[in-house]
Formats: structure tokens, sequence, C-alpha cells
């Protein structure tokens, strides 16, 4: 589903990705983990568009995205949500879902000017899809409420409704669990599996190992910018250059 | 890392000797191609150090508030007119010696900050407003001070009396440019021009030095960096803001009286004509920089006079405002700002 | 009819004053179209020039009927705002205002010099005939006919108004909801950021022109002087002072501050101080503007309670 080849990207003098191979497949759930500082949003940034890759390739379906802008890769079935939530504060919680399926409309000014029932239609459309999703993560009753406003755990749960209500087929998930408790991280595991069910791939970022060993199929581990290592959570766990990776950063902290 | 550093200082160094080399280029070789009746070259470079160094000094104002709050204080320009009327007027109403303008209208550009800072910022800072906000609440305080100053002094242009200029050493007029002979060229330049000039830059010295050798200079910059760092050194906040807004305003009052001293024609709208060249100056130098701000007053004081020089005098009014444009677009962060703007 | 528009010119508010009101209520709403879409955009008072230069000069010149050549001078401002935007608009807040600032003195300075740019064009093209004047310099076109009438502007202002609240209401108005509150997460939603800043934009503009437009055919005289600094910094302040909460908000700061000044005539010297001192007290203690619905809800309440003591102090007597 997503491939990514000799990838590098440099800030100023910066190495900040050197390198980097990953094939994400269609279907499975990938983590992939790392210290902090180790580059990982950056690689999420080029994966969704925000940033671009200084050199080398990435593919998302057999296309190469590595130099379109966002809202393209978006339309072509990418989402994701971001470590430090960020909602749109000063819209409701429905509002939040209804714009996030902006790609999947097509009314535009004229139509809402003169009222075309296409508009209308749309309109209702997008808020019936909206309030489903609010419902499969418990947030209906939330519907109206700015979501600037809403409690941290709902808060999340709504970005990851978020990022579904673009129809995506790859999600990735930039720390989730962060500052979670463990009964809702583990809740979170399940969404997240019933999201693979559904036939959604999904690449998850974490810090945290248990969501990891949870859900993830298979890992890549990233240190200052590096893949160090790759493999199923056994093999990670066993891997003496990961152990390092982890006690040496702790040991720094 | 340390290397890359090193490259990035090179690189910023090399376009700001490119620039120079340009800027003397440009002295000395384009207004004898494109027109042989214009004043010497060398005239055109002492007019643009002269008047520059007014302008950089003025525009370091805008950059000293930005580098440490973040915004842009559009009333700067007001302080600035204020400043030249307190020098001026207490020579005409008081009959102060001129050599006591400069410090008083320091003093006085300093506390019209300090005020500026208390009814136009303090209340917006509070509560957390956006810095747009604080612009336009900038603004509100420029249009009161362009008001008063219309109130109190009319709007029929003042100048330093005659008899007062000659309080000044060697008969500081116009009419008696020295003529300097270096390197076969004849620079001809009066008293008065090189007193301003070199009033400008001891003034941007100090500042330099302020900011970067001292206690206070050291506290400003770790506001600058991160309030809630300061807070927990225990640096006060409000404070620093308040100490970085009269220095603001007494460089905009030294630039006032410089200014008086320079154009014989102070009214309370010379600071909105100075206003858009302050903004020139400071982003074609980088918006918080200090060194970029001299460089960009020297810039705009060159677009001027040679856009004058070779004949477009229309072009001159121009000139800056196209140079802005092409700069926020290809170099936002200014020729000596370094790259860390936000862009899309 | 005839004994409010007495009322109103009693207060200083004549028929020439409330037209005036309403071409600024106008200009107050084009920025809020880019100010909707996080854009701190300060060129409306080059397109307005623009408006205004081209409408006037297609009337004067060419003997155009008014409505064709106002709505030119719409669509020219708009046009001139694809190739300013594209670039412009990849700068954020005051990187943004600035380059506006300077987009609006080029243009200034542009139609300022417009003749001897043309006249320096014939000598170098070796042409013999005269060169034209066209914006004649600093003195601008003078003796233009007053056609802008108050009923148009109410029209104009009426259908703007309707545009505005459709628009938040469309796909279009979210996405530019999103843009200015996450300019980075409305593009992962799948939301072309430069399209829809853009397009905010040129609308703007064509407001903006439209506006110039009918200032142009009001005020008998255009000089390239009027479209500054300070005009960009009015146009500014009706719509903050209004408040860019709500759509309303501009239309009313456009009639606030034009008003204000005319009501304070008698204090002629002191308008400009109370301008200031207005947009002070705003900023600070009402940042939502005139049109924040909070600030009506805490109106209402306090008339109520007004009302309440009032007649409290009526039972009170009654039952004395």
């Amino acid at each position: 589903m997503l491939v990514l080849k000799h990838v590098y990207r440099q800030f100023g003098g910066l190495m900040a990705l050197q390198n980097i191979a990953m094939h994400i497949p269609a279907g499975q759930i990938v983590g992939l983990i790392g210290p902090n500082g180790a580059g990982k949003t950056t690689l999420i940034n080029c994966m969704t568009g925000l940033d671009h890759p200084t050199a080398g390739e990435i593919e998302f379906g057999g296309t190469p995205i590595q130099k379109k802008p966002a809202h393209r890769i978006t339309a072509l079935g990418m989402a994701r949500t971001y470590q430090n939530i960020r909602l749109f504060g000063e819209m409701t919680v429905l509002e939040n879902l209804v714009v996030a399926q902006h790609g999947l409309g097509k009314a535009n000014l004229i139509d809402s000017l003169i009222q075309t029932p296409r508009h209308r239609r749309e309109n209702e459309r997008l808020r019936e899809n909206g309030l489903q999703l609010l419902k499969r993560f418990h947030l209906e009753q939330n519907a109206a409420v700015l979501a600037g406003n809403l409690p941290y755990g709902d808060q999340r749960r709504l970005e990851m409704a978020r990022a579904l209500a673009t129809n995506p087929k790859l999600i990735l998930l930039d720390e989730p669990t962060a500052g979670m408790n463990p009964v809702e991280t583990a809740e979170l595991g399940e969404q997240i599996l019933r999201m693979k069910a559904e036939g959604k791939t999904l690449m998850v970022v974490e810090h945290d190992m248990s969501l990891i060993a949870q859900v993830c199929d298979e890992i890549y581990v990233l240190n200052f910018g590096q893949i160090i290592a790759h493999g199923t959570h056994q093999e990670i766990k066993n891997n003496p250059v990961v152990v390092e990776a982890y006690l040496g950063q702790e040991e720094g902290e | 890392m340390q290397a890359s550093n090193l490259v990035l200082k090179l690189k910023s160094v090399a376009i700001t000797a490119l620039v120079m080399l340009g800027i003397a280029l440009f002295a000395y070789e384009l207004p004898d191609i494109l027109d042989k009746k214009v004043l010497s070259p060398e005239q055109h470079l002492t007019t643009v150090i002269w008047v520059g160094s007014v302008y950089s000094l003025f525009a370091l104002g805008y950059a000293l508030v930005f580098s440490i709050l973040g915004v842009l204080n559009l009333s700067h320009s007001a302080v600035f007119m204020w400043g030249g009327y307190i020098g001026v007027m207490s020579v005409i109403r008081y009959d102060v010696p001129i050599y006591y303008t400069l410090p008083l209208a320091m003093l006085g550009g300093g506390i019209i900050g300090v005020l500026v800072d208390l009814i136009a910022f303090a209340p917006l800072r509070r509560r957390n407003a956006p810095r747009i906000s604080q612009l336009i609440s900038s603004l509100g305080a420029s249009a009161v001070l362009v008001n008063l100053a219309q109130l109190e002094f009319g709007t029929s242009p003042e100048r330093f009396p005659r008899t007062t200029l000659k309080e000044l050493p060697y008969e500081a007029t116009v009419a008696r440019p020295y003529t300097i002979d270096w390197l076969g060229a004849e620079f001809r330049i009066t008293p008065l021009q090189v007193s301003i000039v070199v009033i400008a830059f001891a003034l941007m010295l100090l500042l330099q030095y302020l900011v970067a050798r001292t206690k206070t200079g050291k506290a400003m910059r770790v506001v600058a960096f991160n309030q809630k760092v300061a807070g927990l050194l225990s640096i006060s906040v409000g404070g620093i803001f308040r100490l970085t807004f009269f220095l603001a305003g007494a460089l905009a009052g030294a630039a006032g009286v410089l200014y008086a001293l320079a154009y014989p024609s102070l009214t309370p709208f010379t600071g909105d004509e100075m206003a858009l060249k302050g903004l020139t100056v400071i982003v074609l130098g980088g918006l918080g920089s200090i060194r970029g701000a001299v460089l960009g007053g020297l810039l705009v004081a060159a677009f001027e006079v040679y856009a004058t020089a070779i004949g477009y005098s229309w072009l001159k009014d121009a000139l800056p405002f196209v140079a802005l444009f092409l700069i926020l677009l290809f170099r936002p962060q200014g020729l000596l700002g370094e790259a860390t703007v936000k862009r899309a | 009819m005839g004994f409010v528009s007495d009322a109103l010119a009693s207060i200083g508010l004549n028929e020439f004053v409330i037209t005036l009101m309403f071409v600024n209520a106008i200009l107050a709403m084009s920025i809020y179209l880019t100010l909707y879409g996080g854009m701190f955009s300060l060129a409306n008072a080059g397109f307005m020039a623009i408006g205004s230069y081209v409408s006037v000069i297609l009337t004067q010149n060419h003997d155009w009927p008014f409505l064709p050549a106002i709505l030119v001078g719409m669509v020219a401002a708009g046009l001139i705002a694809i190739p300013i935007g594209l670039p412009v608009l990849r700068l954020r807040d005051i990187y943004l205002a600035i380059a506006t600032i300077g987009f609006v003195e080029i243009t200034r300075i542009m139609i300022l010099n417009f003749d001897k740019i043309i006249a320096e064009v014939y000598t170098r093209l070796h042409m013999e005939s005269e060169p034209p004047k066209i914006t004649n310099g600093p003195l601008g076109i003078t003796g233009i006919p007053v056609e802008t009438k108050l009923e148009y502007l109410i029209v104009t202002v009426i259908i703007l108004s309707y545009f505005m609240i459709r628009m938040h209401r469309s796909r279009f108005g979210r996405a530019l909801a999103a843009i200015r509150q996450d300019e980075n997460v409305a593009a992962s939603q799948g939301i072309n950021v430069v399209y829809y800043k853009n397009a905010a934009f040129i609308l703007g503009a064509m407001m903006a022109g439209l506006g110039g437009g009918f200032s142009g055919h009001l005020s008998r005289i255009i000089q390239p002087g009027s479209y500054g600094f300070g005009t960009a910094v009015d146009i500014l302040a009706y719509s903050v002072l209004g408040g860019i909460s709500s759509w309303y908000g501009p239309i009313l700061g456009g009639l606030a501050l034009t008003a204000l000044p005319e009501v304070l005539r008698p204090l002629k010297e002191y308008t400009g101080l109370i301008n200031g001192v207005v947009l002070l007290i705003f900023i600070a203690y009402l940042p939502g503007g005139l049109g924040d619905p909070a600030l009506w809800r805490s109106v209402r309440k306090t008339a109520g309670r007004i009302v309440n003591f009032i007649n409290k102090g009526k039972t009170a007597n009654a039952g004395a």
C-alpha cells in the first residue's frame, strides 16, 4: 500500500531522515517506534504531504506522492491524527467531521448560493455520515459542543473519527495513546483492530509498547533518523540494537 | 551540526558582502553610465550614508520590539514624530540649548513608548490576544499620538530655528560643506551630516552592546526566547517589556531630532511617511535583526538616492516597496534574518 | 420618511454621509472575507483604487453607463488579484500584512505616475502622437458626476449579506474556516488550501473593487492619495471594530466608524483623536466588536434589568 525508498529529509544541516526504506502492506497494522526526536513525526509529515522529502521516493498504491500536496494525498486515501491534538477548536464536534469530508463533497459556492438540491442532499449526507462516526466513537451526545471544549480523551477519539471521515485506505496514528490511561489505551486498541477488520491499513506511531504489542503485525524502529530494526514484536523485543537505543535514551533523560 | 552552522553563517556573510558590493558598484558605476550630468557618484554615496543612518536608527525601534515581543509596533512612527517635536519645540518655546534636545527627545520618546505599551499592548497581552489585534491596537495608539500632536502643534511645518543651528560646532550649515579627498574621489559633506551619522551609529553600537554584552541584554534575549523560562529564572518579563519599549521610544526620539535637524519640515504626518520606510527597512534586513535594520536603512536610502539620480524621481517612492515585495516573496526572513519564518 | 432623514441630517448624517457609510460597509465586508479565511491581507485599499479608477475612466473618458463601468472595475480588481494572491498568500500574519501594504503603495504610486509611464513608453517607442492623460497624476480625475445612489448600495449590501450567510454554511465557507483555524490540518483533511485562499482573496478584491467604483462616483473627484496606507488601515478598522465573529459585524463597523466623525462634527478638532481612542477601547475591551453576539446578549440583559427596575419603581409608586 505504502512504499518508501531511500527517503531523506534534511533541515539546513540537520539530517532528520536518512535512507528510509519501509513497506506498509495492505490490510496490516504497522508500528513505528523510536525514542523522542528520532524523526517519527517528520516521517509522517513526509508521508502525508505536510512536508516533502529532500530525496527519495514514496509510493502510495502505486502512485508516487513525494511531491504531491497534502490535500491530493488525502484524496488518494490517506488520513492521519496528530501527536498534539489539532482539532478545529472553534467548530462543533459535528462540524469537525463535516469539514473533514470536504473531499467527498462536490458542491461549490454557487450551489450553496442558489440552494441547489445537490447542495442540500450533499449537506444532509455529510451530516449523516458525521453522526454515524460520532456514534461509533461514543461522541453523539457531544455533537453540538465546540471541539475545543471537549475533555481530553474525547478530543483524541474525535481526531480518530475525523481521520476516518475522509474515507481513507491508510490511516496514520501519531502517538494516539499520549495522555491516556491503561483502560482508554486498551479501548483504543479495540478501535484500531476494528478498523483493520473493516479492511483499513494502519500505521501506529507509538512510544508505549503495550499498544504496539496488542495490535501491530510488524514494527519498524527509528533512531537518529534511520531505520535500525524491522520485524515482529518478538523479534524487536529481543533485538540488542533496539534495546540499546531505548536504554541509551533512558540514561540521557 | 556545527559544520552546517558554519555553512549558514558563511552564507549570510556572503550575501551581506554581495549586497555591499552591489551597493558600491551601483554607487560608482550606474549614474555615470545612465547620465553624465548627474552629481558625482561620491556625492550620492555620502547622501546614502547620512540619510540611511537616520532610517536605520528609526527602524531599529521596530526591530527591537519585534525581536523581544514578536509584535510590530505601528505607533513607533508617531513616537518618532513626537521626538522631533520635543526637540524643535523645546528650542522654539523654551529656548533650550540645542545640545540638550537630543537627550530630552530620547527621554520623552522613551516615556511615550512605555505609555504606548501600557495602553495599547499590555491589556491585550493579559488576555493573550492574537498578534493581529496588537497590531491594530498600536495603530489606534498611533492615531491618538498623531492627533494629539496636531492639536498641540498645528499642521504647518516646524523646524529648528536657523540661529540655534549656529550653536553647533563648526557652524554646521548646509551651505558650507567640507570636501574630503579620499582615494582620488571627492566627498562633500557638511558637519551637520557628519554629526548625524556619528550620533546615529554611536546609538546603534550602544544598543548592540546593550543587547549582546550586558546582563540586561541577556535577560532581554531570554524573554525573547521563551517567556516562561524567563519567569523561572526570576526575570521580570513585564519589566523587560517596558524597558524594550523605553529603548525603542528613545531611539525613535533620537531619530526624530536628527530628522528635524536634516529636514526643515516637521509636521504631525512626518511619522506616517517614515512608517512605511521603516517597515521596508526592517523587512529588507530581517524583521527582528538589529544588524539587518542597519543594512536595510542604507539600502532604502540607496534606492531613493539612485532612483532620483538616474532621473526617475517617481521611482524613488516605488522602488523600496518593490524591493520589499520581492524580499518577502523570495527571502521572507530578510537579508540577514535566519530562516525560521513559517510559511504555508 | 422625510422626517427620518431630517432627524438624521440634524445629527450630521445627510444623504451623502449615509451613502458613504454604506460604501464603507461594502469595503468592510470585502476584508471580512479574507479575515474569515485567516488571511491578514491589507490589499483591499489597492483593489478599491483599481475599481475606482477603472470605472471612472470608463464613464468619464469612454462614456460608459455607470453600472457596466463599475462591474468592469470590479472584474478588473479581481483579475489583478490573481497574480498578486498566488505568491503573496504563501505568507502569514505580519508578513502578509506588510507585503499587502507594499502592494497598496505600489498600486498608489503606479496610478500617481501612470501618465508619466505612458509618456516614457511613447518616447522610447518614438511615437509621434501626444501621450494621453489618463489618471492625471496627483491632481486626480475631477468633475465626476455623482452616480452612486443610496438604493444601489442598500441592494448591494443586501446581496452581499445573503452571500455571506450562505457562504458560512457552504462547503466553501467551511473550508475557509478550517484554513483559518489550522492550515496544515485543513490540507490533511483534503482541502486545497491554495485554491480556497486565492478564491477568497479574489472575491474580496472584487468586493473592494465594487466599493471603489461606488466611492469613485460619489465624491466628484478621485486622487491617488485617497488609496494609500491610511485607507488600508481604515478598512481594517471598520471590520475589526464591527467584529469578525459574525458577518454583520463588519457592516456595523463600516456604518458606525463612518458616521462617528460626522456625528461628532461639533467637536471637529477632536474627531481624529476620538476615532483613535474608540479603536483602542474596542480592541482592548470589546475584542468581539460591535457585532459580537455576546455583546448584544449582555446589552439585552442590561436593558431588561433597566426595564425591570423602572417597572419596579412604577409598582412601588402605585403601591404608595
